[in-house]
């Protein structure tokens, strides 16, 4: 009776054995896709009307917006010099602007910012640039701020 | 004895159903749902992608790797990552499930990863939940 026993015994293990066994039933998948990153949109640069006053020698503070059009904010990381053009025989170069190096803030995505520069008109500009309107070309460079 | 000679019998044919539950379940699928753009440098988007279980009985996917390819010789495959499977996800038999996996450009990725599209290759393991 006892090695029967045993025997029954030993069985029983074997099974448990198998159960454990199922337990690890498992099974991989996979697949491919993809994600796309964004193109950058260009940011435009606007005067804001209101500065004025230039005489030869004095610089005035004078303000641009830049928008940003991209669905993510962005930061702007510099503004260039600007000069301003000939105009109504007011020598080129009349008016200047120097660059601007990471001014504070973000742009948040579809916003603008405001950004206060520093226009100076030289100490022998002529009779020609009274009463003138100067546009100095500028550009900015942005990064992503997300 | 006999009794004993009935047992291993018993056990042998046992044996081959057991090696039957073991084999693994038929593979799982996993694909995109929709499309997943507007990654920006330091930016995070969506990647939606539905899991089929083509099995007669419910899945747990525990696992759920994606392997980011390089788009272009400019851009390296590691400005972006793919974050794993948060937690276990539950599938019905023979059903899908869509699970979004966060998407993150690095603030470091240069330009030249602008308006390309990445391949994605997707991996992942279940067991019987």
């Amino acid at each position: 009776m006892r090695k029967r026993t045993a025997v029954i015994a030993a069985v029983a293990i074997a099974a448990l054995g198998g159960g454990i066994a199922y337990a690890a039933w498992s099974s991989t998948g996979s697949g491919s896709g993809s994600v796309g990153s964004t193109a950058e949109l260009n940011s435009t640069i606007s005067p804001v009307n209101g500065a004025g006053g230039l005489y030869p020698g004095r610089t005035v503070s004078y303000s641009v917006t830049i928008n940003n059009p991209n669905g993510y904010p962005v930061k702007v990381t510099g503004i260039s010099a600007g000069s301003s053009a000939l105009v109504n025989g007011c020598a080129a170069g009349t008016v200047t602007s120097p660059a601007v190096t990471d001014p504070a803030g973000t742009i948040a995505a579809g916003q603008s910012g405001t950004y206060t520069l520093q226009a100076t008109m030289n100490a022998d500009a002529s009779d020609a640039c009274k009463a003138q309107t100067f546009s100095l070309p500028l550009t900015a460079t942005l990064v992503s701020a997300a | 004895m006999r009794r004993a000679l009935i047992v291993f019998v018993v056990l042998l044919a046992l044996s081959p159903v057991g090696n039957a539950a073991e084999s693994p379940g038929k593979a799982f699928t996993i694909a995109d749902v929709g499309a997943a753009t507007g990654l920006a440098p330091g930016g995070t988007v969506t990647r939606t992608v539905r899991v089929t279980n083509p099995n007669n009985q419910a899945i747990s996917v525990t696992r759920l790797d994606t392997s980011v390819g390089r788009p272009s010789p400019n851009c390296p495959a590691n400005a972006v990552t793919v974050e794993a499977l948060a937690a276990p996800v539950l599938i019905a038999k023979n059903s899908h499930a869509d699970v979004a996996l966060a998407v993150r450009m690095a603030a470091s990725a240069p330009d030249a990863c602008k308006n390309l599209t990445f391949p994605l290759t997707y991996s992942g393991t279940a067991i019987k939940p």
